[in-house]
């Protein structure tokens, strides 16, 4: 009976035909690796001259940027566009064509194979006998994989659903929820959408050193004049910071963050604005281009974490004294992170991050100002990736921190440095303007009120730089300059009538802004790190031993309140609606009515 | 010339062996290859951003298809069907039924390029259910039903040759490994649970997941997503040694074809009169679709579930009834409660399933902008030096849409109006799909307690996909083959 079907393999013409079979199999699994191997070559090709990665095409663009009228560089473009469009066309035909030659070749190859492992005598295989307990052990191990699978299907999907969580609004609360959010600051900047924050939205929080703009100045005229941090009077919470820091602390809407940092350990903090509760704690870890060297920092005042946060409302991004950098979201996910290499600083880096449209904006001042290491590097806010950088600026190491200006003709950054302030346009990078005025170890970082840029630093003189001009404006554009009460820490305040500056002796001096006359002097009789900040009329200094100063803003001094913190400070306080948030060296205090 | 061509001839078996393992690891680098080549055709690009004469083109819509071309489909399938029939059932011959299949993977694969096809097709019926304003054509009911019908009467001849998803895989085949008969039962589950989330989602108008996740359609379309072309490339591969793994581990058609099979009139049959046990179509069958015999028992004796303690010859035949009684009642109570607690489950999940809709995404990305737990952005792009992830696409595509859903000026409130209704829809949804995932891991339970009392080799009606290699290799039917051609060439001689 079997031998009716395995009688026919005893003749040698089928393993004749196989031995064919295998070689046209050899054949075309060659010919398919050929074009493979083609395709390798052409997508290889094909990545290096991609339109929409290409780095010399990005370069080009950023260049027409910084000089939008430039032909040359428009001609450029054009011609690299259709260039590597070009290509890409020939990338794409020469992979269809490729694919259908696969095809066939994969398909006789496929046909060959199957010939060649034919078998027409199957493998007789042992009688089964059936065992009742064979049997049994079978249907218990199908079971078992069948609850394991079903179980592992559900359990994924209940862990996906405990993942998930909605935002939607209940029913109950939406109309509540609408009214509010047309009433409260907080809640309309919550609400509205807009292309980046706008100007109205950063009004509303503290997104950087110094809140908006880098003025030190809040729009919230509700905050306390007074508080007893022992009797608790006027402090709504108060909460542990893990690692020091003299960052300050930055607020955007129900949110503030703070970073830390150790020499081996750097860390982004998130606290609940209303309650002080410690939302998130995420190391900064990991960070591609991480020196294995510690950056050299002043250890004492906790250098490591020295510069200041800033958010857009999307991002938290933060810079370490080690050139690391990195963006959580509100949740307190790793967006990106990149290392700038280590700094070379004698102190260490503490210039604060600020943010442009979509844009993180990082001054790397390092070096002796001719080894051209010091820049100021654009990043791409959502990837981290380089958007542009300045030429090598011609200072050395400095610890001021940029600020963006708005004026007429454009937007600039302003950036401190021995001895130049220089002005970049802010959308490209490109230069626009620079006045040496500056001198020695510049840390105050400058300021904007009535249409002038005002830069000081003590030892040499405050400036009223114009910034409407081009090249160096030395000599040209600078409205006025003082020499006097000059600050060598602290930044400068103004009220757009005159000028404010804290020595670190706690030396209060006011200048008139238009004139650059002294108004008037005063000692306080405190040490001060900590910049002076604006709200509404009254000045606010918290001193290195955490004693708040009120003051009232005008052209003669007078003090309203003193109050003690209990802790010592170093870093800047941050305003909201009714509250000021401020950093001990161990806590974080926020200050209110309750 | 002869000892020329024993030599190689006495050392072909290692060697053609050693080429064979080559030839297949060629075969898998090409499969890959030829996908990614495939991947990159994909590509778009914006317009050219400096040059000043370029015009753009005006976007054309492509016009329909010719009404008299979607007949020529149905009666396609229809001629498919019948011929696959009569291939299956009457010829029995896997020669004519390859030849079919090719046929179908060549019109309705490469030709038809996938679409239209019965798997989909659940979806629009589905979806024609629940929302009367979508209007189902009568090309698709006829994909849906007339597989449906035809395995009703003569099992599951539209997987045998006709379907091109079940083509392509069955001639992929090269070195079937036979799975684990565990690793078959629990795997043959999970059809139905996608079967389930296809209705879910298709009924609750969110999407249609078995499009979106074809693995074959990029093939016959030669391009698709990177993710389409991954899965399809995964499943091919893989379908290299086993066979058909699409049809059988997750095809949702196929679950409903299994289904109906059951109940089929005629099916596959080998030679159950003088069946001699050599298990040769047990061998040639690489789906697995063999069933071997059980214990044998008196005839018209009933089988005993197992797990009831009961062992053949030590229990009378009451108290074995009455023990295989209280086990079916107990399997029964099990049942019931899985489809309760996983209903439960199911509506629990409600939430998260309910982000494939795209009215609920949306309202989900305006709260949580509004609640500053997204990015907000009106006319921010995304730099194009930048390659985004799926996650990250999705992502972008829903601060799109709620930028775009802005402009509008539709209020807020009536978007998170109509996610919540949609939201409840899932909910239902939901405790429908987990009862119904219940149901069939209670099912499958319970069959598995269940002995077989067949006595014989035979096809599983469910699971046999009528492929007919194990006619070629079985014995009997061999004969039976012989006997008909002599009996053709001698009419004395009875067929």
């Amino acid at each position: 009976m079997t031998n009716v079907i395995h009688s026919s393999t005893s003749s040698s013409t089928p393993i004749l035909w196989r031995q064919s079979a295998v070689r046209i199999a050899m054949a075309a699994g060659g010919f398919c690796l050929a074009v493979c191997l083609l395709l390798a070559i052409d997508y290889f090709r094909s990545l290096r001259l991609d339109p929409l990665h290409s780095p010399e095409l990005a370069q080009l663009k950023v260049a027409l940027g910084r000089n939008p009228g430039n032909e040359q560089i428009k001609q450029q473009i054009r011609l690299l566009d259709l260039e590597l469009r070009q290509a890409h066309a020939e990338h794409e035909a020469l992979g269809a064509k490729a694919g259908w030659l696969l095809l066939g070749g994969a398909g006789v190859l496929l046909l060959a194979i199957k010939y060649a492992m034919y078998r027409k005598k199957l493998p007789r295989p042992e009688k089964k006998k059936y065992s009742p307990g064979a049997a049994r052990r079978a249907v218990v191990l199908a079971r078992s994989a069948v609850v394991v699978v079903a179980g592992a299907v559900i359990a994924s999907v209940c862990m996906l659903s405990l993942r998930s969580e909605s935002n939607l609004p209940s029913p109950a609360t939406k109309t509540s929820a609408v009214a509010k959010s047309t009433n409260s600051p907080a809640a309309q900047a919550a609400a509205p959408i807009t292309p980046y924050p706008t100007p109205e939205e950063i009004q509303r929080n503290w997104p950087r050193f110094r809140g908006p703009g880098g003025l030190g100045i809040s729009i919230y005229t509700n905050v306390p004049v007074s508080w007893n941090a022992k009797t608790g009077e006027g402090v709504l919470w108060k909460s542990p910071v893990p690692m020091v820091g003299p960052s300050s602390p930055i607020v955007w809407q129900d949110r503030v963050f703070l970073t830390g940092a150790s020499k081996t350990k750097r860390e982004v903090y998130c606290y609940d604005a209303n309650t002080g509760k410690l939302l998130w704690q995420k190391p900064v870890e990991n960070v591609p281009n991480t020196s294995p060297d510690p950056p050299t920092v002043m250890e004492d005042s906790g250098g490591y974490a020295a510069s200041t946060p800033a958010t857009d409302g999307r991002r938290v991004y933060a810079i370490y004294a080690n050139g690391n950098v990195a963006a959580f979201d509100f949740q307190g996910n790793l967006a990106w992170s990149v290392g700038l290499g280590l700094p070379d600083n004698n102190y260490g880096h503490t210039s604060s991050l600020t943010t442009y449209q979509d844009r993180l904006l990082v001054l790397f001042d390092q070096g002796t100002g001719k080894d051209g290491k010091s820049r100021l590097i654009a990043l791409d806010s959502k990837t981290g990736k380089l958007a542009w950088q300045t030429e090598p600026r011609p200072v050395p190491n400095s610890w001021a921190t940029p600020i963006v200006i708005h004026t007429p003709q454009n937007d600039q950054i302003i950036t401190c440095g021995n001895p130049w302030a220089i002005a970049y346009n802010a959308a490209s990078g490109t230069e626009l303007w620079r006045a040496k005025v500056l001198y020695g170890e510049v840390v105050p970082s400058p300021i904007f009120a009535a249409g002038l840029v005002f830069t000081a630093i003590d030892g040499e003189k405050v400036s009223a730089i114009r910034p409407d001009g081009t090249g160096d404006v030395s000599k040209s554009h600078i409205a006025w300059s003082a020499d006097e009460g000059l600050p060598d820490i602290c930044s400068p305040l103004s009220d757009n009538q005159r000028i404010y500056m804290l020595g670190t002796y706690g030396l209060l001096s006011c200048y008139d802004i238009q004139t650059g006359k002294e108004l008037w002097e005063k000692e306080l009789e405190l040490g001060f790190h900590s910049s002076p900040s604006l709200a509404g009329d009254r000045i606010y200094l918290f001193s290195d031993k955490g004693v708040g100063v009120v003051l009232q803003a005008g052209a003669e001094f007078k003090e309203l309140a003193r109050s003690d913190l209990g802790e010592d400070m170093l870093a800047s306080p941050a305003f909201a609606d009714g509250r000021i948030y401020v950093r001990g060296k161990e806590h974080l205090f926020c200050l209110g009515k309750k | 010339m002869s000892v020329s061509r024993v030599l190689p001839l006495q050392a072909g078996p290692r060697a053609a062996g050693l080429v064979q393992r080559l030839s297949l690891g060629i075969l898998l680098f090409v499969m890959t290859a030829l996908l990614s080549g495939s991947a990159f055709a994909v590509e778009r690009f914006p317009p050219p951003d400096f040059d000043p004469g370029y015009k753009m083109p005006v976007p054309t819509m492509p016009a329909p298809r010719a009404i008299y071309l979607e007949y020529l489909d149905v009666a396609v399938l229809l001629a498919a069907l019948s011929l696959s029939v009569y291939l299956v059932l009457r010829k029995r011959s896997r020669s004519w039924i390859l030849g079919l299949m090719l046929f179908s993977l060549a019109y309705f694969g490469f030709w038809r390029k996938g679409c239209v096809c019965a798997i989909g097709s659940i979806q629009d019926v589905m979806l024609a259910l629940f929302d009367n304003g979508y209007a189902v054509p009568l090309t698709v009911v006829a994909f849906f039903l007339l597989p449906l019908v035809f395995t009703l009467f003569f099992g599951r001849t539209f997987c045998a040759a006709v379907c091109p998803i079940g083509a392509i895989q069955d001639v992929m085949l090269v070195r079937p490994i036979k799975v684990r008969p565990w690793l078959e039962h629990a795997l043959g589950i999970v059809p139905f649970f996608y079967l389930g989330a296809a209705v879910l989602f298709a009924a609750t108008g969110s999407g249609f997941i078995i499009c979106q996740y074809d693995p074959f359609v990029s093939f016959f379309r030669r391009s698709g997503s990177v993710n389409m072309l991954a899965i399809g490339a995964g499943f091919l591969l893989v379908g290299l040694i086993v066979g058909r793994p699409y049809c059988r581990f997750l095809c949702p058609y196929g679950a409903l074809l299994r289904v109906v099979s059951r109940f089929s009139k005629w099916n596959v049959t080998l030679t159950p009169e003088d069946c001699i046990k050599c298990q040769l179509c047990d061998v040639a069958c690489p789906f697995g679709a063999i069933r071997e015999p059980g214990p044998a028992l008196p005839e018209g004796k009933p089988a005993a579930p197992s797990g009831t303690g009961i062992e053949e010859g030590n229990a009378g035949p009451s108290i074995k009834k009455q023990a295989s009684a209280k086990a079916m009642i107990g399997w029964g109570v099990l049942t019931v409660l899985l489809m309760v607690s996983c209903g439960w489950l199911g509506a629990r999940s409600s939430g998260f399933l309910s982000y494939e809709n795209r009215t609920v995404a949306l309202a989900e990305r305006v709260a949580a902008e509004a609640a500053g737990k997204a990015f907000v952005s009106a006319d921010t792009v995304v730099p194009s030096t930048v390659r985004l992830s799926a996650s990250e696409q999705r992502e972008e595509n829903l601060r799109l849409a709620s930028q775009a859903f802005r402009q509008t000026g539709q209020p807020v409130d009536e978007l998170y109006a109509a996610a919540r209704v949609a939201r409840n829809r899932f909910k239902v949804g939901g405790w429908l799909l987990g009862a119904f995932v219940g149901l069939v891991i209670g099912i499958k339970l319970i069959s598995l307690s269940i002995l077989p009392d067949r006595t014989i080799y035979e096809p599983d009606r469910a699971n046999c996909v009528a492929c007919g290699r194990c006619y070629t290799h079985c014995p009997r039917e061999q004969v039976r083959v012989k006997r008909m051609q002599r009996g053709k060439t001698n009419p004395a001689i009875p067929a």
